[in-house]
């Protein structure tokens, strides 16, 4: 896995309580979120970080929004073949 | 009779750790304690890693000597307690009579429930723990009249198992089958010592008088007595009871051994900071302070990964908050047990605890000037995040984060 911490632009739906990342861009890409299988949160004094770790098709990543900044980035990515 | 759930989550930290990521469902997953990447051991293994010999407190490079496949992850704090607040809050929903034993067991009691009606209540936490938290989340239920045995329980059957004990009759049948270090409150060393006594299981423990386990095992031979008969009367402690804290400490595994006193220093002054900040947050001063670190393997020790602790403490003349000052006795211990060689780790804590107000008043103007400046840091790094305001000596300091241990301590009240 990678650690990425790079601001990225995210499509999010807002749907009964929740916050739902749907697509996001990096690096010229489009990815289109499958599955969100964790959502947590930190701190880090009055800020609260939303942690989301999605699959979009076989590769993993993890997005961050930070309350405070309103602002989304991409922690952590990993794609490609699986090592067996 | 009583009706106790005991619930343990299954190699916890790793399996939040696989639910989060799929790409490491049915892999050997090793998670790191500390959150660190290196200089630290495995605080959780996977089930797929436990099945290929890796334990729990192993260094890294024992579990990828046994497991050369396994995926090692850093631990994830605020993310293991996420989860955990949640899943409290499913236990909530059942009774009010809940022990959370540690960051991922807990004790329920159902005053009203019988045993059949405890086995449908824990499918359906295990069914709710699916779809709340996610669908690789598992835990092992133990169903019983008493904590110990319901812990036992659910030791039997992992992962994802629900054992019931019934009644005395069936306590007495699994005693039988187990080790004794397999129920809770039997360590190496009381085995080791029934052994010597000749008491291989717990028939035969049975078979020795009470008086005897009083002479040999002073008041815990009583406990052992009932152990043994499947007794137990310890109560479910609730959650909202607020234990004594009784200390407040922290350590810090070093990014690299050194002998250098000035990292040495800093590092302890960050340390100092810290737990004076949490000592100010729960309104509480200290008046013992204790001062410990490890070397860093020498050749000798390393060739038997042996850990050389070393440790002091002193008592101040006045209970404190201050950092400043628990660092001023810190380091004075510190230069009287140092033997100049390198440091792996180093840690403090502060306890001999009492409320912080109502204060006694300083008539000393650096001691209000002391305060004040001690309350406005608070309420700026409260804000904005740890050390966003400090000493200039730190400028330069390594970040040191708390995290907490799988028992929880002083961090319990943040999950109510």
């Amino acid at each position: 896995m990678s650690v990425i911490g790079e601001p990225i632009d995210v499509w999010v739906l807002f749907s009964r309580y929740r916050m739902q990342p749907h697509s996001f861009i990096w690096r010229h890409r489009l990815i289109k979120i499958n599955k969100i299988n964790l959502v947590h949160t930190s701190k880090d004094g009055s800020a609260i970080f939303y942690h989301f770790s999605l699959s979009a098709g076989n590769n993993f990543y993890r997005l961050k929004f930070d309350n405070l900044k309103l602002a989304w980035f991409l922690e952590a990515a990993e794609e490609g073949e699986q090592s067996c | 009779m009583r009706t106790i759930l005991h619930i343990d989550m299954n190699s916890y930290f790793a399996t939040i750790e696989q639910q989060a990521n799929p790409r490491l469902h049915g892999k050997p997953v090793g998670v790191t304690g500390g959150d660190r990447e290196s200089r630290t051991v495995l605080c959780t293994a996977s089930v797929e890693a436990k099945k290929l010999g890796v334990k729990t407190g192993m260094m890294l490079w024992e579990a990828q000597k046994i497991c050369p496949s396994i995926t090692i992850v850093p631990g994830d704090s605020d993310k293991y307690l996420y989860c955990t607040t949640k899943i409290i809050d499913i236990f909530k929903s059942y009774t009010p009579f809940l022990e959370i034993f540690s960051i991922d067991e807990a004790f329920l009691e159902l005053p009203d429930a019988d045993i059949n009606q405890a086995a449908t209540i824990s499918r359906e936490i295990k069914a709710r723990i699916k779809v709340e938290i996610g669908e690789w989340v598992t835990c092992s239920v133990g169903i019983s009249y008493n904590k110990l045995l319901a812990k036992l329980a659910g030791g039997l059957q992992k992962p994802d198992g629900l054992v019931i004990i019934a009644d005395q009759r069936e306590a007495l049948q699994i005693l039988d089958q187990v080790e004794l270090d397999e129920v809770c409150g039997i360590g190496p060393r009381i085995k080791q010592r029934l052994l010597n006594m000749g008491v291989r299981d717990f028939k035969t423990l049975r078979r020795v008088p009470e008086e005897y386990l009083l002479a040999s095992f002073k008041s815990y031979g009583a406990i052992l007595y009932n152990m043994a008969r499947g007794i137990d009367e310890t109560p479910v402690k609730p959650f909202y009871l607020k234990e004594e804290v009784k200390s407040v400490g922290h350590c810090h595994t070093l990014d690299r051994d050194t002998a250098d006193p000035v990292d040495v220093k800093q590092i302890l002054l960050k340390l100092c900071e810290l737990v004076a900040y949490r000592l100010r947050r729960k309104q509480l001063k200290g008046k013992t302070i204790h001062l410990w670190y490890r070397s860093a393997f020498t050749p000798e020790t390393a060739a038997l990964r042996l850990f050389y602790d070393n440790g002091m403490q002193t008592t101040l003349n006045q209970s404190s908050s201050d950092g400043w000052i628990i660092f001023q006795a810190a380091w004075q211990i510190f230069r009287q047990i140092w033997d100049g060689g390198k440091i792996r780790m180093i840690g403090i804590s502060v306890s001999g605890l009492l409320p912080g107000k109502p204060a006694n008043v300083s008539w000393l103007p650096e001691d209000h000037r002391r305060e004040i400046l001690a309350q406005t840091m608070d309420k700026i790094n409260g804000k904005f995040g740890d050390f966003t305001l400090h000493r200039g000596t730190l400028l330069q300091s390594v970040q040191i984060r708390r995290k907490p241990n799988p028992f929880l301590s002083d961090r319990r009240f943040k999950l109510l």
